[in-house]
């Protein structure tokens, strides 16, 4: 298997899916694709989200970097890297995951279209166009709920030395993957965009790469997020005071999504079938967020509906070649896909989900939760005092692993893990999985076990495991006793995971 | 087989006396006191390290001082078995030997059972935990 799979993650849910699917994939859940290039498209670079999920893409890294080797187990079994790890190094772009938009940064929008040197009818045209407050948006903190900027802004993406390098960096089995949402700025203008680009990329002239004739007929999906939360109203004083031009509203949330799927209509899935497959994903039970339209760092909660927008990426690669055929850059057979859930609940667990996503994540998802809870509470316990699993055969476990970077990079996501449920579950509509602070023989949710199962079963269990596995890296042996012992309890005390 | 028991018992003898052991040698007939002892402590002392490594077999109680704890009481039981035993013989006139009384019969346990007890114990536990999955590094690891 040797197909790439470039995920594009639009403005901020683009980076939380993304954030959702290296969850995923670092607990084992599979995808049929050798490499994963996520490209994140956001001129907020100081979005906490956008920070937090860099940081959880570098730990996965730094992880399946000691792992990939002779890795045969599911933990972080997929390749994560960034488009200029694709490239040699004397091209280089930069080490991060990210797309630079240039002249963003602390730019107002009428000076980036240069809006004082117009001549008075594109002035005219300008302001037919844009609000004031429009004008007036500086995009360091993206495009605030205003697509219009962004569609003008996300332009310069087909000249840029990134996209020349994707274009250069693509093959013909590769596919593509667009998450954008539907009711912001940046995704919203992003997406239609970046589909255009790619599939116009062989008329280009500033690309002069062969493979850019494989864009034109690339097996793209696309995951459009429908409104899935809401902002909180802020008071008419407040945005006479303050920043009036960058609240965002989220009573046009509805009539955003309307006009933009009437676009889409008209551009992408009505006759030009630009995608191949086409997820739409929204939940009409939700919550709040605070109105911060960036200025404070811009962290969402985690939502389960990100989750399920990352299952989406996982059951595109799913879709046999047969099914995507594209000709002339149109798809033959495009395919267009929702999500849903077995009970519409507040609170959703494991078994609320539809019997196919419950084959894909739950055991995966448990048996890391399961490996990372031991991991934090119990290995040091479990070294001190002594368990044959860690001492019996080398290599050992044993207080030097607990300081290794390895074991470091693994706290650390798990610190992102827990974080990341915790976030979900305090969501509306809520997901949870896992309660995070009971004791490990009830920590899955709703589903209790057939035997008391305790610490003692866990290490029961990996010392059974042990005796049938050899090693050389103690990184390797860990994670791969983990793994199977993980499945050996949960298959002989759950009844739910056999 | 008495020969090679007496030999072994016998290591200690100035600690309880010349007389007990006449009766425990016995005089050829049947299975002498010697042998009965002889397969009944390798068969506590073996029963003793399967029950530890094979049944009871947990990753909570593979700490060493979880085996000395059942080696303690494999002693324990072997020795009270022994003085029971003698004492109960005693009793019902079948051990009659001048100079042989509990003193004598508690010393021969002390000084020849316990150490048989404690020796078996140790060799038998590192002739059998390889197999066991949790206590195959108890006492230490391999």
């Amino acid at each position: 298997m040797d197909n790439k799979l470039f995920i594009f993650g639009i403005g901020g849910t683009g980076v939380r899916v993304i954030k959702a699917l290296t969850m995923l994939l670092a607990s084992g859940v599979y995808i049929k694709s050798s490499q994963i290039i996520p490209i994140i498209i956001d001129p907020h670079q100081d979005n906490q989200d956008l920070q937090r999920t860099h940081q959880l893409l570098r730990n996965y890294q730094k992880i399946y970097k000691i792992l990939r080797e002779d890795n045969n187990g599911a933990f972080f079994n997929t390749k994560i890297t960034t488009l200029p790890n694709l490239i040699s190094s004397e091209e280089r772009l930069g080490e991060n995951f990210t797309f630079n938009l240039k002249d963003v940064a602390d730019f107002k929008f009428k000076q980036y279209i240069d809006h004082t040197t117009l001549d008075d009818s594109n002035k005219a045209l300008v302001d037919l166009l844009f609000s004031e407050a429009n004008l007036e948006t500086v995009m360091d903190i993206g495009f605030v709920g205003n697509p219009n900027i962004g569609s003008v802004v996300l332009n310069q993406i087909k000249d840029s030395d990134e996209f020349k390098h994707f274009a250069s960096n693509f093959k013909k089995n590769d596919r593509i993957f667009i998450v954008s949402s539907i009711f912001g700025g940046t995704g919203a203008a992003g997406f239609p965009i970046l589909l255009n680009n790619i599939r116009s990329a062989n008329s280009n002239d500033n690309i002069k790469v062969t493979n850019s004739k494989y864009l034109s007929d690339a097996k793209i999906g696309a995951l459009t997020m429908l409104p899935y939360f809401g902002v909180e109203p802020v008071d008419q004083e407040q945005i006479n005071e303050e920043k009036g031009n960058r609240q965002i509203n989220k009573e046009t949330f509805i009539s955003k999504t309307k006009a933009a799927l009437d676009y889409y209509c008209e551009n992408i899935t009505g006759h030009n079938q630009s995608v191949n497959a086409f997820y739409y994903i929204g939940d009409e039970n939700t919550k709040d967020y605070k109105n911060d339209p960036g200025d404070h760092g811009q962290k969402n909660d985690a939502h389960f509906v990100e989750l399920a927008a990352a299952l989406a990426i996982i059951d595109f690669m799913n879709i046999g070649d047969e099914d995507l055929v594209t000709e002339n850059g149109q798809a033959l057979s495009p395919i267009y896909k929702e999500f849903g859930v077995k009970a519409d609940k507040d609170s959703l667990n494991l078994l609320d989900l539809g019997d196919h996503t419950q084959q894909m994540i739950m055991t995966p998802l448990t048996q890391f939760f399961l490996c990372l809870k031991y991991l934090d509470e119990e290995l040091e316990t479990t070294i001190r005092k002594g368990q044959p699993w860690v001492n019996r055969k080398q290599p050992n476990v044993n207080k030097q692993f607990l300081t290794s970077s390895f074991y470091r990079n693994l706290k650390q996501l798990k610190q992102s893990f827990d974080s990341w449920l915790q976030e979900m579950g305090r969501n509306h509509r809520s997901f949870k999985p896992f309660r995070l602070n009971q004791d490990i023989s009830n920590c899955i949710n709703e589903i209790e076990s057939n035997r008391k199962f305790t610490y003692n079963t866990f290490n029961s269990s990996l010392n059974e495991v042990e005796r049938k596995q050899n090693h050389t890296l103690v990184e390797h042996k860990v994670m791969a006793l983990f793994e199977q012992a993980t499945m050996e309890i949960l298959t002989k005390k759950f009844s739910q995971f056999k | 087989m008495n020969n090679f028991f007496a030999k072994i018992y016998e290591l200690t003898i100035d600690a309880y006396g010349y007389n007990l052991t006449e009766y425990l040698y016995g005089n050829g007939e049947g299975m002498s006191t010697y042998v009965l002892f002889g397969l009944i402590q390798i068969g506590i002392s073996l029963s003793t390290v399967l029950i530890f490594y094979y049944i009871m077999n947990r990753p909570d109680f593979n700490r060493w001082y979880n085996w000395a704890l059942i080696g303690f009481a494999n002693i324990i039981l072997q020795f009270g078995f022994v003085v029971l035993y003698l004492n109960i013989q005693l009793q019902n006139g079948v051990l009659v030997v001048d100079g042989v009384g509990l003193y004598e019969i508690t010393m021969f346990s002390l000084t020849a059972i316990v150490p048989v007890a404690l020796i078996q114990y140790i060799i038998f536990s590192f002739m059998l935990r390889w197999w066991s999955t949790n206590c195959s590094t108890t006492p230490y690891p391999q």
